[in-house]
């Protein structure tokens, strides 16, 4: 009777990722993308720290997004429901792609509330407190060594996100993203939504998306991916106006994503060939006879170098394998 | 000069949006000098026990920043050296701009306010380093808000072609991230988190 007592309580003190902390994510990406609010926060990655300001707006249809840096070159992300415009000011330059559209709920990711049970162990703590107000910690841990490790603070209150860790497999913090000021407002004015460059004589790069999906047709092989990651989009896009067109595939566990990408190099292109980093992001390159693979994600090197791997022609006459 | 706890009396009345105009303009003013770097991890210090305090929505108080944006709105001269003052009363074009330059400089306070956060949280050194460039008003580097530049392109491929791709890729990663669509900010940080 002890026995089954200790039992049930330690199954009642191990939550699902189904109940608790799906109800909490939920929520949250909720008040995310449909609150109205303006905010300061601190980006911090490896050893570089930066600040932005955040507005967002959401007119009960659509969602508008502008976030810009306070540091550095005053780069800027403009996103509404139709695009998502960067500007560089430093290079002069603006890139416009076409924005995905967002869904503020995890379980639309198919089945990904099965798969992260087994992928993840999740905790959720009610006595936090970020930046004097009372918030809710939700710590997500990977069981296996593919994907990386979460802590959210989320506003008890209003389900605001406050603080958002990355870690490692180790548990070491990769970036931290943490509001030193947020205000929920009524209406956001339009003019906040507006660039302060404005782009004015920079060179405009639009890239473009195929509209039919390429479910069937791609003419390359991604042979392995870790546990619990599904293909999640497949598209054939331009970059920009010049370039060749490429392939693009998602794959998603539920929480991580990675992208691969598959481009045909003229010449003169310049190849990358091995791995590179960016706070959470790593990337991994290789060519495969003229073309150009290129796996980005926010998790682990060993996950982007094993996709990027495995990944074939599935027509080998078409393109030798080089190196 | 007024004694600490006259200061403390008047930082706390402005940061609860109690001060009268005169007060707040040279409170404003004290906290734009260099030397006044005390003064200023106070009203950062207020600011957390005020935040606290209201314990509600806004984590700067709504009277706060209302009153900082009407001091801009309304003077903006009191904020600006000299330099920009002559420009300002030039021409009216760039008042707009200008203003943002100001406002830009008021976001300093918060950065102040981080520092002295920092202390406790131990968060990145360079914090540090980077509020000072911003601290002086120079009129046309600030309305880009060009502080000390950061360690370069993130990537440290030095190969910028290679870069530039790799950031294309990564804007249309993110647009495809779960992540993205569950904590909308996060991932469009490291967007434009990463130098071109």
């Amino acid at each position: 009777m002890r026995i089954l007592a200790i039992l049930l309580l330690s199954l009642l003190s191990s939550p699902l990722f189904a109940d608790d902390v799906r109800h909490w994510l939920d929520r949250m990406s909720v008040a995310m993308q449909t609150y109205n609010y303006e905010g300061v926060f601190v980006y911090q990655h490896g050893s570089e720290l930066e600040l932005m300001r955040i507005v967002h707006g959401h007119d009960g249809e659509h969602e508008r997004e502008r976030l810009f840096s306070l540091n550095g070159e005053a780069r800027e992300v403009i996103r509404d429901s139709h695009s998502v415009t960067c500007i560089w000011p430093n290079s002069q330059s603006v890139t416009v792609s076409k924005s995905h559209p967002r869904s503020p709920f995890l379980s639309t990711v198919p089945n990904a509330m099965g798969r992260l049970d087994h992928l993840y162990a999740v905790q959720v703590k009610e006595d936090e407190r970020v930046l004097g107000r009372a918030a809710r910690l939700i710590r997500i841990q990977p069981k296996d060594a593919f994907r990386y490790g979460y802590r959210l603070w989320l506003d008890k209150k209003n389900d605001l996100l406050l603080r958002s860790d990355l870690l490692d497999t180790e548990g070491n913090i990769i970036e931290v993203v943490m509001f030193t000021e947020l205000t929920l407002l009524d209406k956001v004015p339009k003019g906040r939504f507006v660039s302060i460059s404005g782009g004015k004589g920079f060179t405009w790069h639009h890239g473009k998306e195929s509209k039919a999906p390429l479910k069937s047709s791609s003419p390359w092989l991604i042979k392995v991916v870790p546990e619990g990651f599904v293909l999640t989009s497949q598209t054939e896009k331009t970059m920009n106006s010049n370039s060749t067109p490429v392939f693009h595939t998602v794959y998603s566990d539920g929480l991580a994503s990675v992208s691969v990408f598959i481009e045909k190099l003229t010449p003169e292109k310049e190849r990358f060939q091995g791995a590179s980093k960016m706070g959470a992001v790593t990337v991994y390159g290789r060519m495969m006879g003229e073309h150009q693979i290129t796996v980005v994600g926010e998790v682990p090197l060993q996950t982007v170098k094993l996709i990027a791997q495995s990944i074939e022609s599935v027509n080998p006459t078409a393109s030798k394998e080089a190196s | 000069m007024a004694t600490n706890k006259q200061v403390n009396e008047s930082l706390s009345a402005l940061i609860d949006g109690e001060c009268d105009d005169k007060e707040r303009e040279r409170l404003l003013t004290l906290m734009m000098k260099r030397d006044q770097l005390e003064l200023k991890s106070k009203w950062a210090r207020y600011h957390l026990i005020s935040d606290g305090a209201q314990g509600d929505v806004p984590l700067l108080s709504a009277d706060f920043s209302a009153s900082v944006r009407d001091a801009i709105d309304s003077e903006p001269v009191i904020l600006a050296p000299r330099a920009l003052r002559s420009i300002l009363t030039r021409s009216k074009l760039l008042k707009g701009v200008a203003g943002f330059a100001i406002a830009a400089s008021v976001a300093l306070v918060s950065i102040v306010g981080l520092r002295s956060m920092q202390t406790e949280m131990s968060v990145d050194q360079s914090l540090a380093q980077q509020t000072q460039p911003l601290m002086r008003l120079q009129p046309r580097q600030n309305v880009r808000l060009v502080a000390a530049p950061l360690s370069g392109t993130r990537w440290n491929l030095h190969r910028s072609a290679v870069e530039k791709r790799l950031n294309g890729y990564l804007a249309t990663h993110t647009e495809h991230t779960v992540l993205g669509e569950m904590q909308g900010v996060v991932p469009y940080s490291r967007l434009a988190g990463y130098d071109q």
